[in-house]
């Protein structure tokens, strides 16, 4: 009776374990799982961090795009785009390899050289507050030609530039799309549900994100001097302040006009604006070897015109000119200092550098001294600022 | 009591008929105002890099022409309406055309009504050139750093740069640079009032202010000297102010207003 009990028992058990096992696995068939999508990011969370600019209480406001608010995720992405080599051709180099935080994001070249060793046509510009590069009050644009309206176009060009990164923005995206990483940093920074979803734009964006944060920081010798400190100047910085901002007349000094100011005016010391700076001799506006603006906007007179660099950090971006042609600050002003080289488009300024006060005893067209070309650098040295240069925020996020 | 209820039937229709027949034209009592400044050399739009004649032989070419206007006013019978507080105006601002661009912007709420005169400030007043860039939002015209200068603490008024052939040689052999600023103690900032009948009654909701600049140069009937140095560039002192404020007072005499 207790075996027969017991055989019954264990006949039950195995059935049920049979039946559960059966369950199991037709149930488990039935049930499938929700069907994976491939590249889905809709599990990373997307809480964008509103992010502000973070300037000295002097400079203006920054001017934010409505299509590209700054947000702490997407300034993090920037940052590693910027600094990362994956964007060029075999991986070698960076928008930093051009832009180095410590040469206040230039390179230290007379032109730059890409991946496969061409040399470029112009110098790298500085990015110190490269936000400010735009207005709409006035034309400017970024590089030396102008040929970009915004820091969101800009970032797209160099990655195909064959002189430069020379890679395909297809390939770039491929890259980004198949990182570890890089798909989880776009979902947090612009809210895209799919790998899929990454473009050549949102990276472009990033980028300019993070070049708006490269704000000067305020602490430089020149703004302790103008807002904090009027001792922190030497007599010859001071000198070489007025000279250079054509303050003689309000000091009442003894000192001739710098002209400077002109086209490195305002809180940054740019105005972002377009001259021909005397570089060239040339008889005609059609003879200069690098037309410039006039190329990008097919205007004649506008041939052989830059953008007018900023003179913040100006001590630490050698070499000078859109071709790197001056190694020195001393050169530079060797040639301001006797009027540059003439061509018909010449900005008048320059030829009335060592203007002297118009009035009862009038002296213009004087040449600069070397005394007072000392003077100015002495005074440009005083624009230097590394705590901009040495921010955290700033430098590589893959060291 | 039978005529009397048609009299009072006829009297409630004539009231009430009449009221709907007679109704007004209801017209909005105030309105959004587009006004355009536009400026012209001898009443053709103002074109950089091309000769123009101003007198004499002498002919100019203008490189750079920027202007700040504050408290842009309509004015009836003495009372001043409100346009705008300041506008920044940069005429050469489109790299790939060498016009000037004639630059609008909008008033808000101004009452539908006919003016009858126009009052101007020529550059940035006292008031607010004491301020700085970094006092107003991105966008502001008065946010416009390199447009302030340094130096003196100032914005500058008004930019003019040309290019200037004075003694019928072949080049353009002078420059003339004109820009003004100013110091708290030394103002150069000027207003400028003109009679002028401004319609702004019913679909009217627009009128543009001309700037002649070869007007600029005729200073109480008689061409300014451009061959003395004193009138080729504006003073590098605060008090040398004189030609800057010249011609910042002379500016209402540029100003004419089409509809």
């Amino acid at each position: 009776m207790k075996s027969k009990f017991f055989k019954k028992y264990i006949s039950l058990c195995g059935a049920t374990l049979f039946l559960g096992i059966f369950i199991l696995i037709i149930g488990c068939k039935n049930i499938e799982p929700a069907p994976v999508i491939e590249g889905d990011l809709t599990d990373i969370p997307y809480n964008p961090t509103n992010y502000v600019i973070k300037k000295p209480s002097f400079y203006p406001e920054v001017p934010i795009p409505a299509d590209n608010p700054m947000t702490v995720q997407g300034i993090e992405l920037g940052r590693m785009l910027f600094f990362d080599p994956i964007l060029s051709g075999d991986s070698t180099q960076s928008c930093s390899t051009c832009h180095e935080p410590a040469k206040s994001f230039t390179d230290g070249k007379a032109v730059s050289i890409g991946i496969d060793g061409l040399f470029g046509k112009r110098s790298a510009m500085s990015l110190y507050n490269v936000a400010y590069v735009t207005s709409a009050n006035y034309f400017t644009g970024l590089f030396w030609d102008g040929r970009s309206p915004s820091l969101e176009d800009q970032a797209l060009r160099p990655v195909e530039d064959p002189v430069e990164m020379h890679n395909t923005w297809t390939n770039v995206v491929s890259r980004l799309k198949n990182h570890k990483t890089y798909p989880e940093k776009f979902r947090k920074a612009f809210g895209i549900s799919n790998k899929a979803n990454i473009t050549k734009e949102l990276a472009a964006k990033a980028i300019a994100q993070f070049e708006r944060t490269l704000i000067g920081s305020g602490k430089s010798k020149y703004d302790i001097y103008e807002n904090v400190d009027k001792n922190v100047f030497d007599d010859d910085e001071v000198d070489g302040k007025i000279i250079y901002f054509d303050e003689a007349g309000v000091f009442g000094v003894n000192l001739p006009d710098g002209q400077c100011f002109h086209c490195h005016g305002g809180i940054t010391l740019t105005g972002n604006q377009f001259f021909n700076n005397g570089l060239e001799n040339v008889d005609s506006l059609d003879y200069f070897p690098d037309k410039g603006l006039g190329k990008f906007n097919g205007n004649r007179k506008d041939n052989g015109k830059f953008r007018t660099p900023t003179l913040r950090n100006i001590a630490l971006t050698a070499p000078y000119m859109h071709d790197g042609r001056f190694k020195t600050l001393e050169e530079v002003l060797n040639h301001y200092g006797v009027h540059g080289k003439t061509s018909p488009n010449e900005d008048p300024f320059i030829n009335q550098i060592g203007f002297k006060i118009l009035g009862s005893n009038p002296i213009k067209y004087d040449t600069l001294s070397m005394e007072n070309r000392a003077k100015i650098v002495k005074f440009l040295h005083t624009l230097t600022d590394t705590v901009f240069t040495k921010n955290p925020e700033f430098q590589n996020p893959f060291f | 009591m039978k005529n009397l209820v048609l009299l009072f039937a006829a009297t409630f229709f004539l009231l009430f008929g009449c009221h709907k027949i007679d109704e007004p034209v209801v017209e909005p009592t105030s309105k959004d105002i587009t006004v355009s400044v536009k400026a012209t050399f001898d009443g053709q739009v103002l074109e950089k890099d091309k000769v123009l004649e101003l007198a004499n032989g002498q002919t100019l070419d203008f490189n750079t022409f920027t202007l700040y206007l504050s408290d842009i006013s309509l004015l009836k019978n003495g009372q001043e309406t409100l346009l705008s507080e300041i506008e920044y105006f940069n005429f050469f601002s489109n790299p790939t055309s060498p016009l000037a661009q004639t630059k609008t912007f909008t008033a808000k709420s101004i009452k539908s009504d006919t003016y009858d005169g126009l009052k101007i400030g020529f550059g940035v007043k006292p008031t607010l050139n004491k301020l700085k860039p970094s006092n107003f939002p991105a966008g502001h015209p008065l946010a416009n750093e390199i447009e302030f200068w340094l130096g003196w603490k100032s914005y500058i008024f008004s930019k003019i740069e040309i290019e200037a052939n004075l003694d019928a040689s072949p080049d353009m052999e002078t420059f003339l640079s004109y820009h003004a600023g100013s110091t708290t103690s030394n103002d150069v900032y000027r207003v400028g009032s003109m009679t002028v009948p401004i319609d702004l009654t019913t679909a009217k909701n627009s009128f543009t202010i001309e700037i002649d600049l070869k007007k600029l140069f005729w200073i109480n009937g008689k061409l300014l000297d451009l061959t003395d140095p004193e009138n080729q560039a504006t003073g590098g002192t605060p008090s040398d102010l004189g030609l800057a404020a010249k011609l910042l007072e002379n500016f209402i005499n540029t100003v004419s207003v089409k509809p």
